[in-house]
């Protein structure tokens, strides 16, 4: 793609910071998926080389102190419920304030509310939310949980969705009505057949979101809906840090990260970078 | 197939009026073209009676029965859009099948009506292909084929030639006309290029600024413009026009232009506007020919275009640009001074303020009817 010298040295440069970045993103990686494989020891001396053991995997999964499997589950459960929820209530939430006749006030004020709220951290809400949840018998519930993490991830999940819905040419929709589609109709048979890809990338954003929350699990979360990020803080908390199992812990939860991703790719790219009709 | 009334039919968007009061009576069959410039108010005329905008006043009938408070859904009609609207996720088939299934027809029917209408547009081998497979002739006959499934009680088309090259433009203008003759559909296609207007329709409807100029056969417009936006409008290239006043001398009239020079007007025409009247004279490309010196009037050729059988002469005369269309090919050059006088029968007045034409009614030419 380069033809002049200017050029050349453009994409030069920007192949360094390319690099640069990888690094820094794959170095800690790195660091952790080494740990998992070391002893106490090894890690604690910080040598460089040593035998990989399976040791820190052994203990993780068949410990009878270990909840990790049952975590893991929990992970998903909250996590593929909330991403559920969260896509299908913003499709149609981008559905009804952009397409629909909503006053422009509305529309415009509720995607700047939604901004403000995503703005906030959300260790701000957590103890509003305990205070709630305990009344309402939400502490440590798959419930109170999923809750939590459509709240916390829907304005993501309107404003994503809100730009792949823009990219269905109008003429679509009124195409649709003159066929004699009803509002719900024309949603489910013309618009979400061309989200799609859209859909899956938001998917992919909030479940990696719900999956690698602490603050509100750390909170709201006692030992039976407790997940993977808590579960693995845990190991820091006892009389010593099992660096090793905290690693491997770490490394085992990012598989469904990885998993999308292998998968995924294709749709979060296209979806992300070109929207979804064309 | 139904009649289409529109009485005093009026959109606004909050203060801004794009369309103020049009009335209209679409015969059962006919096909009608809504023809004006860019932005005069065309497709949100064309949208509110498919019932994609709202009417803000008067009423709107289709069939006799009023449609303003109906949902586009149940107002029976359909449409073809300039993007053409196919659904980018749907086969061919199923883009065409699409208003029947939603209508609940039962899948026999559905298919012998997407098989015929597949036949008539010669559609056959493509029925299994993604829109985004197809030419754009092939979408533009697909969402015709859309449209005749369902044998609406109105076509609405808008400009759904314009996304086509100028060849493919001529032929669909040509198909879209014998599927009508087929099918004697009542048809209201909107475009902004007058020759589509004037080789499609039955009846033009020449729209500017949210206002109807005239509506009447192609042929009507053309000979009979009533006001000097139609004359200018219809006809490429455009009337010549002269500004002047009307001198009557010696029972010779004639129109006085620049500074003082004269184009004689014929003595027999019925009704020449007074004299002293300030008018504008209008006379075609195709009335303006050549002849001896001392009669007409001398102009300077400023350019000449020729397509092989037609010769454009673009020529000035004090000041005023006007076009001579010859079929002969005449032997001069850019540079040249030519004499041209307009067909003494052929001539347009209009009030220079008014823009109105004048001496309206005993009009100078008929054409065979
Ligand atoms: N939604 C709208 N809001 C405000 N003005 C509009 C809207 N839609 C169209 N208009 C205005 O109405 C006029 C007519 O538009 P339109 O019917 O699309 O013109 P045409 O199809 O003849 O080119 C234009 O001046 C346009 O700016
Ligand atoms: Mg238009």
């Amino acid at each position: 793609m380069s033809h002049t010298r200017s050029n050349h040295g453009f994409y030069r440069v920007t192949q360094l910071f390319v690099w640069c970045y990888a690094l820094i993103i794959l170095f800690p990686f790195l660091w952790i998926a080494m740990a998992a494989f070391k002893r106490q020891i090894d890690i604690l001396t910080s040598s460089f080389f040593f035998t990989p053991v399976l040791s820190n995997f052994e203990e993780l999964i068949f410990s009878k102190q270990s909840s990790f499997f049952h975590d893991l589950l929990n992970s998903g459960i909250i996590a593929i419920s909330s991403t559920a929820i969260v896509v299908l209530i913003s499709a149609m939430a981008s559905f009804t304030l952009l397409r629909m006749y909503v006053p422009r006030w509305l529309s415009v004020g509720l995607f700047a509310w939604a901004m403000l709220f995503h703005m906030l951290p959300p260790i701000t809400f957590v103890s509003a939310w305990f205070t709630i949840f305990s009344e309402l018998n939400l502490i440590n519930t798959y419930s109170g949980m999923i809750l939590a993490h459509v709240t916390i991830n829907l304005p993501m999940g309107l404003w994503l969705m809100s730009n792949f819905l823009k990219e269905v040419p109008r003429d679509l929709y009124e195409a649709a009505a003159i066929d004699g589609c009803s509002n719900a109709a024309t949603f489910f048979r013309i618009v979400l057949p061309l989200i799609r890809t859209g859909m899956i990338a938001t998917a992919a954003l909030i479940f990696i979101f719900s999956w690698s929350d602490f603050t509100i699990a750390l909170n709201l979360t006692a030992k039976a809906t407790q997940t993977v990020p808590v579960s693995i803080a845990t190991f820091a908390q006892e009389f010593e840090i099992k660096y090793g199992q905290m690693a491997a812990g770490s490394l085992l939860s990012t598989l469904p990260a990885l998993l999308l991703i292998v998968f995924g790719q294709r749709y979060i790219v296209k979806g992300l970078l070109s929207g979804s009709v064309k | 197939m139904s009649s289409v009334t529109l009485s005093n039919i009026k959109k606004s968007y909050g203060d801004v009026s794009v369309i103020q009061g049009i009335d209209l009576a679409i015969n059962n069959g006919e096909f009608i073209v809504l023809v004006g410039p860019s932005g005069c108010g065309k497709s949100t005329l064309l949208r509110m009676i498919a019932g994609l905008e709202s009417i803000s006043g008067g009423t709107l009938s289709i069939g006799g029965d009023p449609m303003n408070d109906v949902h586009a859904r149940d107002r029976d009609i359909a449409m073809v859009f300039q993007s053409y609207a196919l659904y980018p996720h749907m086969s061919v088939r199923d883009n065409i099948a699409f208003a029947l299934k939603m209508r609940g027809v039962d899948p026999a029917r559905i298919e012998r009506e997407v098989a015929n209408a597949a036949e008539i547009l010669s559609l056959g081998h493509l029925l299994d292909r993604l829109p985004r497979e197809l030419s754009g002739g092939q979408r533009q006959r697909v969402a015709m084929g859309r449209a005749i499934v369902r044998h609406p009680k109105v076509f609405l088309f808008d400009e759904p030639l314009s996304n086509l090259d100028a060849k493919l433009r001529v032929q669909m203008r040509v198909e879209i006309r014998e599927l009508h003759q087929r099918l004697q559909a009542t048809s209201v296609f909107v475009t902004h290029d007058q020759v589509e207007a004037m080789t499609m329709a039955d009846r033009i409807v020449l729209l500017n600024d949210g206002v109807i100029q005239q509506f009447g056969t192609p042929l009507e417009l053309y000979d009979y413009p009533c006001n000097r936006f139609v004359a200018a409008f219809i006809g490429s290239p455009g009337m010549n026009f002269v500004d002047g006043t009307i001198e009557h001398e010696e029972g010779i009239a004639a129109l006085s232009y620049g500074d003082g020079r004269r184009i004689e007007l014929n003595p027999e025409m019925a009704r020449l506007p007074a004299a002293g009247q300030a008018v504008t004279l209008g006379f075609r490309p195709e009335h303006l020919q050549p002849c001896a010196k001392g009669q007409g009037f001398e102009t300077l050729i400023t350019s000449i275009e020729t397509t092989g059988f037609e010769n454009y002469l673009y020529c000035e005369a004090q000041g005023v640009r006007m076009c001579a269309l010859q079929f002969e090919r005449l032997d001069c050059r850019v540079g040249d001074s030519i004499h041209l006088r307009p067909a003494a029968d052929k001539l347009h007045f209009f009030d220079q303020v008014t823009g109105l034409r004048l001496e309206s009614e005993a009009p100078l030419m008929r054409t065979a009817s």
